[in-house]
């Protein structure tokens, strides 16, 4: 029941995301078909799966929706921005009780009152839904579709959808053939033709005009129909068809007696040896009497047959193939479904759940592969060195397998990488839904516009930018963007727009947020910076209008005039900025004012590798960045200059603050050596900082560890990697150890 | 329509009471046995129509059961059986229906999807 519960909530979860960016799709286009389909589909499925796991409160709301969208579905009712809310609340409500499932997991339980008023949303909107309502043959059923039923019987528990399609008269003109097209309609049952006018006499009869009409039976779903005859739009009706009645067919097969029947479709094709015959017969005979039991006593008599005869020749094949059949016989009388639930598109598939395409794989094993020869191959050299082969022939051979060891590594880790690749649209697509609630809670109009959200970057990367994109969009939402009044006093256009873009730029991902709104307040800012003592007042007045835009990012500066439901929720940019930096990103602002603020993310595209420059300073070896670092400078002691407190050196015609590590880590210093002074000269968010350390060491590429549990707070520390000789290498983080 | 008959094969007497409750209460003959061996005995005695079978059991388990019953002669080895058994992984689900088991269950199973189940294996008429 568990994995019942576990598979309810991914799926659950995923339906409930699509459906809502669908919903949000309809709401732009409310003409249009396909997003209400998808709509529609994504109501249908979570009912059903509400029903597989006997969740009657969630299936009761979503039912009640499911009718109401139906209707709309049916052009009985339009689709309005109150109804849209409805919808999502109803959503929202699933995707709480799917939380409370998660927390508890057992499922919620919801009082009936809870579900009533939901419920009460769509059905005061739709009286007759009631499930006895929704059974019965759709009343709106156009007049032409009766005698076309009444002149096929036979078809009536097939057919899914009736057309009708009337080619305009000059449509031959338009290069059009009415019957080609109608010829190729999906699960074609039965085609009607008939003249639109009475056929003249042959002399006076226009070949070039068409006076035909065309009803026909389908047993193919209404989407796939619509899509066929999506070239003669405005020339067809298509109508889907009210289940036939278990009078007229067969009753559906339940879901459990699908689950059965397909298992017994599994044993029979079972290949042990032994016992074939007492499978094959449990199999029939189980399969027999669930079709009995659904009330198929036509075919359960013609299975059994060939049953008798597959187990009289040793067959399982015949059965297995009529079993088939009959499972995947498209439902004569399928539930209230117009067309099937879809599956979750391929792409869309849950973060937590990587989905690894096998060919990655066989790579990495073909990796894995190398890397035993080379292994075994290594073993052989230990044993030359063993037996005292010359170190230069050695030394060689060492080389040799270092180099092939190198190549091996470097191409794991890139088969690994592209495992964790995923594309920024897993963190995009909760935008919308975002920006359209806290647009409509403040009053604004909004429009955001998404682009390149197919850019992919490293899964921590990915989620890494969510939280701070979010805070970065609520405050474009609540501050950067003003009220429509505003906007109309400004000239500019009421609907404001708010960009959110992706790119990859080499080894880095870009992104940016970008909004016309009135851009940030540096007037403001001064006066709260100089307030709260963010820096002396000369210096804020000496600051450039864009170094003052940076200050944003300063801990404990926050311009929000109003504290607003939306942003200002305690949380400054200086959070964003931090959570950013852990990642090895960085993010900047450019405002113009009344033109509008941009915020833009630089992050790597994977974390995992990084290639780090070693030193070493009180007698300790570290790490840094090689990102971070510019050059190293071998001076005379006496270039590094003590200005106040501090030390800077000057090169080339810059200073440059100087840091001794081990005095600044707290280490025993090396002791002062004559002469000399060796520093690394880093660049942090372009500045530039001297490292002064007693040695330099050598490049190499590492995996990086980040500090976890007690350590995880320690700041200036990116992280730790084992050295070959099994020390543990600390890799600075240059940003935070500056400042 | 006789009666069907269904054989329980569990060794856990609770659990033999709790289906047996939910069967017979739905109008089925209910007999019992403790493990695969008994089970065997019994059948070729009195034949069943549907057999309830758990895996773990002392002497002969489900699996070895199931495999023994669908060597027998005919129509004996093609008894339908349900295995209801704790183990959730696809493994042993696949494991019991190369033994022959029709149907797989996890426990615990609620009465009401008990005799859903066994409804339908029997044919019974909805």
């Amino acid at each position: 029941v568990t994995e019942f519960l576990e598979q309810f909530l991914i799926e659950g979860r995923e339906l409930v995301q699509q459906t809502t960016e669908d919903l949000l799709a309809l709401e732009e286009a409310p003409q249009d078909q396909a997003p209400l389909d998808s709509v529609f589909r994504g109501f249908h499925t979570l009912k059903g799966l509400a029903g597989i796991v006997e969740f009657p409160a969630m299936s009761r709301v979503l039912h009640a929706a499911e009718g109401s969208l139906s209707a709309v579905r049916s052009g009985n009712q339009a689709i309005t921005a109150e109804a849209i809310t409805d919808y999502l609340a109803c959503l929202d409500q699933v995707s709480q009780w799917l939380d409370e499932l998660e927390r508890e997991d057992r499922l919620p339980e919801v009082q009936d009152s809870t579900a009533n008023a939901l419920a009460a949303l769509f059905e005061e909107s739709s009286p007759d839904i009631s499930p006895a309502a929704m059974a019965a043959p759709a009343t709106a059923q156009p007049n032409w579709i009766e005698p076309l039923l009444a002149v096929h019987p036979e078809q009536r528990g097939a057919a899914r959808v009736a057309v009708r399609y009337r080619p305009d008269r000059d449509c031959f003109f338009r290069a059009e053939d009415p019957l080609a097209l109608i010829a190729a309609l999906p699960g074609l049952l039965t085609l009607e033709l008939t003249p639109n006018e009475p056929w003249p006499s042959l002399d006076a009869l226009d070949p070039f005009a068409c006076n035909l009409s065309m009803t026909a039976l389908s047993s193919g779903t209404f989407d796939d129909v619509t899509e066929c005859l999506r070239s003669a739009t405005g020339q067809f009706d298509i109508h889907a068809l009210a289940p036939a009645r278990p009078v007229t067919g067969r009753p559906a097969l339940s879901p459990e007696a699908l689950a059965v029947l397909e298992d017994q479709l599994l044993l029979a094709r079972e290949e042990t040896g032994q016992g074939f015959a007492g499978r094959l017969g449990s199999a029939g005979q189980v399969s027999v009497n669930v079709l009995r039991h659904a009330g198929w006593a036509d075919a359960a008599e013609a299975l059994r047959h060939v049953l008798a005869e597959g187990l009289r020749m040793g067959q399982a094949a015949p059965f297995a193939e009529c079993l088939q059949k009959l499972i995947s016989e498209p439902l004569p009388a399928s539930d209230t479904e117009i067309d099937g639930p879809s599956l979750p598109r391929s792409d869309e598939i849950a973060v937590r759940a990587l989905r690894v395409e096998v060919e990655r794989i066989d790579a990495m094993v073909r990796l894995v592969g190398e890397l035993t020869v080379l292994k075994n191959s290594l073993g052989h050299a230990t044993r030359l060195a063993r037996d005292g082969i010359n170190t230069v022939a050695l030394g060689a051979l060492l080389t040799e397998q270092h180099v092939r060891l190198d190549r091996l590594v470097q191409e794991l880790q890139r088969s690994l990488l592209g495992i964790r690749i995923l594309p920024m649209r897993y963190v995009f697509r909760r935008f919308p839904r975002l920006v359209r609630e806290m647009a409509g809670e403040l009053g604004k109009s909004i429009r955001l516009v998404i682009e390149g959200e197919a850019t992919e970057a490293d899964k921590a990367v990915v989620e890494g930018l969510s939280e701070p994109l979010l805070h970065v969009l609520r405050n474009a939402v609540g501050h950067g963007v003003e009220t429509a009044e505003k906007r109309a006093a400004a000239g500019k256009s009421p609907t404001a727009t708010i960009w959110l873009r992706a790119a990859r730029m080499g080894e880095r991902i870009i992104v940016e947020v970008e909004d016309d709104g009135a851009g940030i307040d540096t007037a403001k800012v001064r006066a709260v910076a100089a307030a709260r003592g963010i820096a002396v007042p000369e210096a804020i007045a000496a600051m450039s209008e864009e170094e003052i835009s940076r200050l944003i990012f300063a801990p404990g500066l926050s311009t929000a005039a109003s504290v607003s439901e939306v942003s200002g929720r305690g949380v400054g940019m200086d959070a964003v900025r931090s959570a950013v930096e852990r990642f090895g990103g960085h993010v900047e602002v450019a405002s113009r004012p009344d033109g509008g603020t941009r915020v833009r993310f630089e992050m790597p595209i994977a974390v995992i590798m990084s290639r780090v420059l070693t030193l070493e300073a009180g007698s300790q070896i570290f790490g840094v960045p090689l990102e971070n670092v510019v050059e190293t400078a071998r001076l005379a002691r006496e270039q590094i200059i003590r200005i106040g407190a501090t030390q800077a050196v000057v090169l080339r015609d810059r200073t440059i603050p100087v840091v001794n590590l081990a005095n600044a880590l707290g280490l025993p210093g090396a002791g002062a050596q004559a002469g000399q002074a060796n520093v690394v000269i880093t660049s942090t968010a372009g500045q530039l900082a001297g490292l002064q350390v007693d040695r330099f060491g050598e490049q190499l590429d590492v995996m990086l560890r980040p500090m976890d549990g007690l350590l995880a707070g320690l700041r200036g520390i990116a992280g730790t990697t084992l050295l070959g000789d099994g020390r543990v290498l600390i890799v600075l983080d240059m940003e935070e150890l500056l400042q | 329509m006789a009666a069907r008959r269904v054989l329980i094969v569990d060794d856990a007497s609770l659990v033999r009471l709790y289906y047996r409750d939910a069967l017979e209460r739905s109008g089925y003959v209910v007999d019992e046995a403790m493990n695969g061996l008994e089970a065997l005995e019994r059948l070729l005695i009195t034949p069943a129509d549907l057999l309830i079978v758990d895996i773990n059991m002392p002497k002969m388990d489900g699996l070895t059961f199931l495999q023994a019953l669908r060597r027998e002669a005919l129509p004996l080895a093609a008894t339908p059986a349900i295995v209801i058994s704790t183990e959730t992984s696809s493994k042993d689900m696949a494991a019991a229906r190369a033994a022959g088991a029709n149907f797989y269950i996890i426990k615990p199973v609620a009465q009401q999807t008990l005799t859903q189940y066994v409804d339908m294996l029997c044919g019974l008429p909805a």
